[in-house]
């Protein structure tokens, strides 16, 4: 599998048959890679563990292991995204899911157990039309030519803690389980719906739960910049490079709020018509 | 407050503004902070050439003379901006 991952190329290789479909299920929506690849890992069957190796060939390092081909595939995407992407200094890189409609994208930002997924799923299982972008994180970028602040999909699989009941059900043929001691996920592949084109971002959503309230509060700009930078993955290097200035366009250019959310339909039904409104 | 001391904002830290507010990220302790129109003309005049009287003196000449008394606001906040790291 070669893939283009933001602006890196990632090969996988693996002589494990069940692991190379889990890959291309995982990365299904991303675009594949052209040219030389930046990285290579292998993932390779050893005494009864799956091992991913970074490099290919004579060099060859381990790096981690898992029990099962669906757990290999998901610590080997979780690497790329938690130790790769971060030091990607060409984006700024949001916690945020990401939906489009008409030609423009709503992020829905917040660390994890805020309910970007849940909503995302629901705001995809409803009728309001919207297409996937990306469930954890979300790649900003002003566009040289028109000069708009943009985003770029990055299709994961969005991912349900399998502890949180859904109120709605999932197409099973489009799901896949991990359960482990330490966690139970369900990777939800919306094939319907990816997106492969970038948009402009027209509306930024910081979730909240609240078991009591449904509330939605507009930020000021500067607050607003405060948000999105707490919310950055790649701060290191990043800000003092140019992206602190980016942040601030972004809170200046881009309508801010926070939604206070207890339950799913209500919050969708408010972020909808929010969305509508701001055309 | 030491009154010969001439608060300095540190140079490494990226600066820009947003509206009356200054948006301030200080690489080294991986902060960042937002300074209201009052404290961000406070910190721009931290530039180790003036003590905090003289600072009080020039924010005098951009208010309206009220009730507030000016120099202890800019001591006061200059503490703030000291105990965040951001002046010297």
């Amino acid at each position: 599998m070669k893939k283009a991952l933001l602006s890196e190329v990632i090969e996988v290789q693996t002589d494990v048959p069940e692991v190379g479909g889990l890959l291309e299920t995982f990365f299904q929506a991303f675009p594949p890679g052209q040219g030389a690849p930046t990285l290579v890992y292998t993932i390779r069957a050893s005494n009864g563990k799956l091992w991913v190796l970074e490099g290919n060939g004579k060099a060859e390092v381990p790096l981690f292991c898992g029990d099962s081909p669906v757990e290999i595939v998901y610590l080997i995407e979780s690497f790329f995204y938690n130790n790769i992407l971060p030091s990607v200094n060409e984006w700024l890189l949001l916690h945020a899911a990401v939906l489009a409609k008409g030609g423009r994208a709503l992020l829905l930002l917040g660390p994890s157990g805020s309910g970007k997924s849940l909503l995302t799923t629901a705001l995809l299982e409803g009728t309001g039309g919207f297409s996937y972008l990306s469930d954890d994180m979300a790649p900003l970028f002003v566009d040289p030519g028109c000069g708009q602040c943009r985003v770029a999909p990055f299709p994961r699989a969005i991912r349900l803690r399998e502890w949180v009941p859904l109120p709605f059900s999932l197409p099973p043929n489009q799901c896949l389980s991990l359960s482990s001691q330490s966690q139970a996920l369900c990777f939800y592949f919306p094939v319907q719906r990816f997106a492969t084109a970038e948009s402009p971002v027209s509306l930024l959503l910081f979730l909240e739960c609240n078991p009591s309230r449904l509330e939605l509060l507009r930020l000021k700009k500067g607050e607003a910049a405060l948000y999105l930078t707490a919310l950055t993955l790649n701060k290191s290097g990043y800000l003092m490079d140019g992206g602190l200035r980016f942040i601030a366009r972004v809170a200046q250019e881009v309508p801010t709020y926070r939604l206070l959310w207890n339950e799913p339909f209500r919050a969708v039904e408010t972020i909808e018509k929010l969305f509508l409104e701001l055309k | 407050m030491d009154a010969s001391w001439k608060p300095k904002h540190r140079g490494t830290l990226a600066t820009e503004e947003i509206e009356d507010d200054l948006f301030l990220y200080d690489p080294d302790k991986d902060h960042v902070h937002l300074l209201n129109v009052s404290a961000s003309a406070i910190f721009e005049l931290c530039d180790g050439t003036r003590t905090a009287q003289e600072i009080a003196q020039e924010i005098a000449k951009l208010v309206t003379p009220g009730d507030h008394d000016i120099g202890k606001d800019v001591e006061h906040t200059l503490g703030e901006l000291r105990e965040k790291g951001l002046i010297k």
